[in-house]
């Protein structure tokens, strides 16, 4: 019993990266109504020059550097290229999302190579122990800031006049903009935030599975995957599915064989461990088909 | 001659370019000058045969078309004796397949309008459905291909009931975890027996041999032609069925879903038989992968990487065009690959002309294509040489800069690459930035600008290039026939 809360929680910890990679896709999917393919690559991006950064400069401003950096990145974006495709087939901006993926992974692989690199930790060591649960300091300092920075958001969109501009300008952009706000420089922000969680999520996750130019893409995935079953337009459905992703793929990593075993099922497992990445893509699969909305989502009503 | 009969006789631009490139692509694959000579003199045959047609044959206005297309298949069916060798009949093949996939990819989403970043997958299928049953049960080539394209127009099939529900940006989040999840899932050691687990499938002693023992017949070319049957089999079919009812209602259902249902058109029936269609082309593009890339296929060949370049290579070359994926097939196969490798192997032992091949097309390009440029060096020449040599010295001017920017991109194109940057992983991102280009100006991809350069003109040329080096102010610069999205202010 004490194994499994184990899993569970460990299942959280990365769970609360991919809530905040979906947490990005959604402020975008909000604001812009569509997906940003190349949010990960921009990630990686960001990541890779807080990785150079951080040679010259302690942890804590690299850090904070790097957000604004991909903060302004992602509002580049948004002024000079999606701003472009916004009204036109939804089809051309999967496509821009596509060429900014691999204009960013290029950049990544050209500049700094495909060779992994070391990402500083600033908390190295053993793991401690808590309530008998062994967890890894860096792991539990990445659920930390994840959650804060959900908190941080949560109270920025539902408490502050700029919170409540862009999210009416996610809601009725035409409505916002006879409102008086500037729904350009929303979407705009809307973006910058959207790529600085990114790069924040980057940045958390490097020490962990080693920063590599193809770092993101997998944990974009499961992203997307923990947006899905949140709900589209729901940001707390994010961080939910999120949670819920990481501990599916951690419980299946683990127990599969066992979950097979006590079913009798006419055929044998042997190692869980390749089952983690093809379950939470099933589960894409299977919200996908069963209940597109998500848990929280709205139903998606088209006029005709 | 009479001035009509010259104005027909004389070469029109797009068959001058036309033998330029053909001329330089089979100096490419010949590597050597009887590809130059085959190439160049191939076109220009084809143009007088064209003209001959046309004043022999008054009656007949397709029989330029014929001549050309005659040609192209002339082409195709000598290359490998131009060839230099099975590495580049191999390349050959490598086009014909991918473009048999793109083919299949531009079924679903150019022409039903179901974005699918998913079909790495179906190829894979079709790749190892052809590969085991080689492995297991010896099939003969047929068969494995058959086999293959069954297998994955089946996956197709089961793909599309769930997909039905689902479009746009939901469709392309579903298509990438299928793309993603097929990696995993072929490595499972549940399935090594059949799939060779991680190692993947190495059946590189079977060989397809021809079924003739000719001394020319050599195994690259048996495969080369193999492909080059079921590309222009597979056109013809894929023509066809665009053209006939069922490819009116895929149209339908892509330009809107609702209305084509409430006119009638059997929605659910048609999205499926464009994913069955779809991906049973991708299968048999898989299975030649399996043959032409030496019978070894692993779990990796099969990425979302290559997903992305086929969707990313059909949008650069057309969507919903054939030709445009034809075309996009080629750009894959030696530009993406072959093209950046070759710039970038020849820049590092230190020679510039590509760079300065590149830099002078840059520099030319905004010098003289822009309005601001014009109107500076009026004002600049104006007040050097007084108004009768305005003209002279502007242009004069604009040459000047235009080669300051030349050497200035190799300057900086040097300084980055020797430190910062690697050009061969640069292609990526060059690649992204053509798509990205073609989705905002040309959004019909390359093919669209066919028609146009059909019917370039000399004169409309000379107009531009007239109203290029003129000093004139912006209203009159913008009125100039043929101009491109070079001044299209977004």
């Amino acid at each position: 019993m004490e194994d499994f809360v184990q899993q569970m929680v460990l299942g959280m910890m990365t769970g609360s990266i991919y809530g905040v990679v979906a947490l990005a896709l959604v402020m975008i999917f909000q604001s812009t109504r569509m997906f940003n393919f190349g949010q990960g690559e921009m990630a990686t991006f960001t990541t890779f020059l807080a990785w150079a950064l951080m040679l010259h400069v302690p942890y804590g401003l690299g850090f904070a550097l790097a957000i604004v950096i991909g903060f302004v990145l992602g509002a580049a974006m948004e002024r000079g290229l999606i701003r472009l495709v916004e009204d036109k087939a939804p089809l051309n901006a999967v496509i821009v999302g596509l060429g900014l993926f691999m204009v960013f992974n290029s950049l990544s692989a050209s500049v700094w190579g495909p060779d992994p690199h070391t990402f500083s930790q600033p908390f190295k060591g053993a793991p401690i122990d808590i309530l008998g649960i062994t967890i890894g300091k860096h792991n539990l300092y990445l659920f930390v800031v994840a959650m804060l920075i959900t908190a941080a958001l949560y109270g920025f969109f539902q408490h502050t006049r700029l919170g409540l501009a862009m999210r009416a300008t996610a809601y009725d952009r035409g409505a916002a903009e006879l409102m008086g706000v500037p729904t350009g420089l929303m979407l705009m922000m809307g973006w910058g935030l959207a790529a600085a969680l990114g790069a924040a999520a980057g940045m958390l996750v490097a020490p962990i599975v080693v920063l590599t130019p193809n770092m993101m893409f997998f944990i974009l995935l499961f992203g997307f995957a923990a947006a899905v079953l949140g709900g589209l337009d729901s940001a707390p459905g994010a961080i939910l599915g999120g949670l819920i992703v990481g501990v599916m793929q951690n419980l299946t990593g683990v127990y599969l064989d066992d979950v097979v075993d006590f079913f009798r099922m006419p055929f044998e497992i042997k190692d869980s461990n390749q089952y983690r990445d093809i379950v939470a893509i099933g589960l894409i699969l299977a919200v996908l088909a069963i209940r597109p909305r998500g848990i929280f989502g709205r139903p998606l009503i088209q006029k005709v | 001659m009479s001035r009509r009969q010259a104005s027909i006789a004389a070469p029109q631009p797009w068959e001058l370019a036309a033998a330029f490139g053909a001329g330089y692509f089979f100096w490419f694959l010949a590597d050597g000058t009887v590809g130059l000579v085959a190439g160049a003199g191939g076109v220009a045959a084809a143009i007088v045969l064209n003209r001959a047609a046309e004043l022999l044959l008054p009656a007949r206005p397709h029989a330029g078309r014929i001549v050309w297309g005659l040609l192209i298949l002339a082409f195709a069916v000598a290359a490998p004796f131009i060839s230099a060798g099975d590495f580049r009949t191999a390349q050959m093949a490598t086009a014909g397949y991918v473009a048999i996939a793109v083919l299949g990819l531009n079924l679903l989403t150019g022409y039903t309008g179901q974005g699918s970043i998913g079909h790495s997958a179906f190829i894979g299928v079709g790749a190892y459905g052809a590969a085991i049953m080689v492995d297991q049960w010896d099939a003969p080539m047929a068969l494995a291909l058959l086999t293959g394209t069954a297998a994955a127009a089946t996956a197709g099939l089961l793909i599309g009931v769930p997909a039905l529900r689902l479009s746009g940006p939901y469709l392309a989040i579903a298509t990438l975890g299928l793309a993603v999840a097929f990696t995993p899932i072929v490595k499972l050691n549940e399935l090594a027996d059949l799939t060779g687990g991680r190692s993947g499938l190495n059946l590189f002693d079977h060989r397809f041999g021809p079924p003739v023992d000719w001394d020319w017949l050599s195994d690259a070319r048996w495969y080369y032609y193999v492909t080059l049957g079921s590309l222009i089999a597979g056109l013809i079919l894929l023509h066809n069925l665009l053209n006939s009812g069922v490819g009116r209602s895929f149209r339908a259902v892509r330009d809107n879903e609702i209305a084509a249902g409430a006119a009638g058109v059997n929605v659910p029936l048609t999205k499926l038989t464009a994913f069955a269609v779809s991906s049973g082309y991708a299968g048999f593009a898989g299975g030649l992968l399996f043959m032409i890339s030496n019978r070894f296929i692993s779990p990796e060949s099969f990425t979302v990487i290559m997903a992305i370049e086929y969707l990313v290579v059909m949008v650069i070359g057309g969507t919903a065009s054939l030709p445009g994926s034809l075309f996009g097939a080629f750009f894959l196969v030696y530009a993406y690959r072959e093209g950046i490798e070759t710039v970038s192997s020849e820049t590092e032992s230190g020679s510039d002309t590509w760079l300065l091949a590149a830099g002078l097309l840059a520099g030319v390009g905004i010098m003289f294509t822009s309005q601001w440029p014009a109107m500076l060096t009026k004002r600049i020449a104006g007040v050097l040489g007084g108004s009768q040599y305005r003209w002279a010295v502007g242009n004069l001017l604009r040459l000047v800069l235009a080669i300051v920017i030349a050497l200035l991109f190799v300057w900086l194109f040097r300084r980055a690459t020797e430190d910062l940057l690697d050009l061969v992983s640069l292609r990526g991102a060059i690649t992204g930035a053509v798509l990205i280009v073609v989705v905002l100006f040309v959004p019909g991809g390359v093919a669209s600008l066919f028609d146009r350069i059909l019917a370039l003109k000399w004169m409309t040329v000379g107009d531009w290039l007239q109203s290029a080096i003129a000093l004139k102010p912006a209203a009159a610069v913008s009125e100039m026939p043929g101009e491109s999205a070079g001044s299209a202010a977004p």
